[in-house]
């Protein structure tokens, strides 16, 4: 078995971190290649996990969307849902999954404008609990001490 | 000789041009922070070899919030001299032919900056630099805003609301700079539109960017506001609300910009404009702060991922402060939700 990717972007952050920072002396440089290592390590820890999320979130939306239908009235709207709901990914890349959960994230804003217009309190309450999870897959704000960077 | 030096260098000659007197060259250091300028601190030695410390910024080719120079060095001007510390402005070149790109000049403040994120950045002084930040905001919002040295600020129309223009605008940087779909985000763009606020009564000198991390402070004194960049006319409570975001005071929520604690923060604040917080208006605003900084965040991203501007600063930018934003949002809209 080869060393996975992330394992390498990780033993990398390190090595930028104690090895070649303290070697520069501009305090410029100093700060951007601490950003560069901390963000390198920031990847190799989502990089594992991020197809899965990306397919999880999708089949997330896609069961909502289909619970969703049978209230919306509007066939445009309907089209939409019916044609991402056959759609068949030609492989699981994270390109792939994150190109079609693009798809899905636009019909989930069209949805929810929907129901809101509509007064509907249920589904929108679902939709809500639905975003709280999609974006526990991509929250990176717990790992604010990794990143000791200035804005 | 390097790209630094020869910037130090031909600024020099203009410097000396400017001050018809001869100076040369001690150091030159660029700033790390603060994507939309490129910042350099330089030591300059007249012939008595008395040295003078200067603060050199350059719009950079790709800036981060498309932002006039002349806006940031008039709100410097209008406040030479005053309440308001900043920095001694020396000069403004707003054209690139003289060095290159527009720049303009100031004398270094002597004071210590800050990481936004860094929850003991002010330790031991939070108490005393708290009062100071939270009052000096009420003078920005006590200052004259037909103060001619603000003829160039950007300002409302005069039958446009306030919160209308700055909404427009930012959600007008969101649709041209974003690069993937945020359900979250346009939530709370909808819901602003839906319940804007009042108009306020007063319109006043807006800083745009009024935080920890973007003041110097020595000793428990705070001696310089900066980045004046995105300064404009507008309503009291948006510098007010951006503030006391909890983006900037991640880890202890209750104690906005991680100086004293939120309401404390606000009686200061009121007690020197005399103005009556409108709790909703406030609320209004501290969503629209949200959008804004994921409207800055998005932007960034798209300079790094168009290859604009690779800076790391701009993928930080995106990935951490943007995610920082959305979670805010998403506490604030399902509070919303669950109670209606």
């Amino acid at each position: 078995m080869k060393p996975d990717i992330n394992i390498a972007l990780m033993l990398c952050a390190q090595e930028i971190a104690t090895r070649f920072l303290p070697l520069l002396k501009e305090e410029y440089d100093q700060s951007r290649l601490g950003s560069w290592g901390a963000l390198t390590l920031l990847s190799s820890l989502q990089i594992d996990g991020a197809a899965d999320n990306l397919n999880k979130e999708n089949k997330l939306m896609l069961d909502w969307f289909t619970k969703t239908k049978s209230i919306i009235n509007a066939e445009d709207l309907i089209h939409k849902v019916e044609e991402v709901e056959s759609s068949q990914l030609s492989d699981i890349k994270i390109s792939t999954l994150d190109l079609f959960n693009q798809k899905l994230r636009m019909i989930f804003v069209e949805i929810q404008e929907y129901l809101e217009d509509s007064g509907d309190s249920e589904y929108l309450k679902e939709s809500w609990i639905i975003l709280r999870e999609m974006h526990g897959h991509r929250k990176v704000s717990h790992m604010l001490d990794l990143l000791k960077s200035d804005t | 000789m390097n790209n630094e030096i020869q910037l130090g260098e031909e600024f020099v000659n203009y410097y000396s041009e400017l001050k018809q007197e001869i100076f040369t060259l001690k150091s030159i250091s660029r700033i790390f922070g603060g994507a939309s300028r490129e910042t350099y601190r330089l030591s300059v030695l007249n012939k008595d070899l008395i040295e003078t410390n200067l603060i050199y910024r350059r719009t950079q080719s790709s800036a981060l919030i498309e932002t006039e120079q002349l806006t940031e060095y008039s709100a410097y001007l209008a406040f030479q001299d005053s309440k308001v510390p900043v920095p001694r402005t020396i000069a403004i070149e707003e054209s690139p032919d003289t060095l290159g790109a527009p720049f303009m000049v100031m004398e270094e403040l002597r004071g210590a900056a800050a990481s936004p994120f860094d929850q003991e950045a002010y330790s031991p002084y939070e108490e005393k630099l708290g009062h100071q930040f939270w009052d000096i905001l009420g003078e920005i919002v006590l200052k004259d805003i037909d103060d001619p040295n603000l003829a160039s600020i950007p300002r409302t129309e005069s039958k446009e609301s306030c919160w209308k223009r700055e909404l427009d605008h930012w959600v007008k940087v969101i649709r041209q700079d974003s690069y993937s779909v945020e359900p979250i985000l346009e939530a709370a763009i909808r819901e602003l539109y839906r319940n804007y606020p009042k108009d306020s009564a007063k319109k006043c000198l807006v800083h745009g960017d009024y935080r920890n991390g973007n003041f110097l402070s020595k000793e428990g004194t705070l001696v310089g506001i900066l980045d004046w960049e995105m300064a404009h006319i507008g309503d009291p409570l948006e510098d007010l609300a951006w503030a006391m975001s909890p983006i900037w005071c991640w880890k202890d929520r209750d104690r906005p910009s991680y100086l004293i604690k939120r309401k404390q923060a606000l009686d200061v604040w009121q007690k020197k404009t005399q103005i009556k917080i409108e709790v909703e208006s406030l609320a209004w605003w501290e969503l629209f702060a949200c959008v804004k900084g994921l409207a800055i965040w998005i932007s960034a991203g798209h300079e790094f991922i168009t290859g604009s501007n690779t800076d790391p600063i701009n993928l930080f930018s995106a990935w951490i402060p943007g995610d920082i934003h959305m979670e805010i949002i998403l506490e604030t809209l399902e509070k919303e939700f669950r109670s209606r």
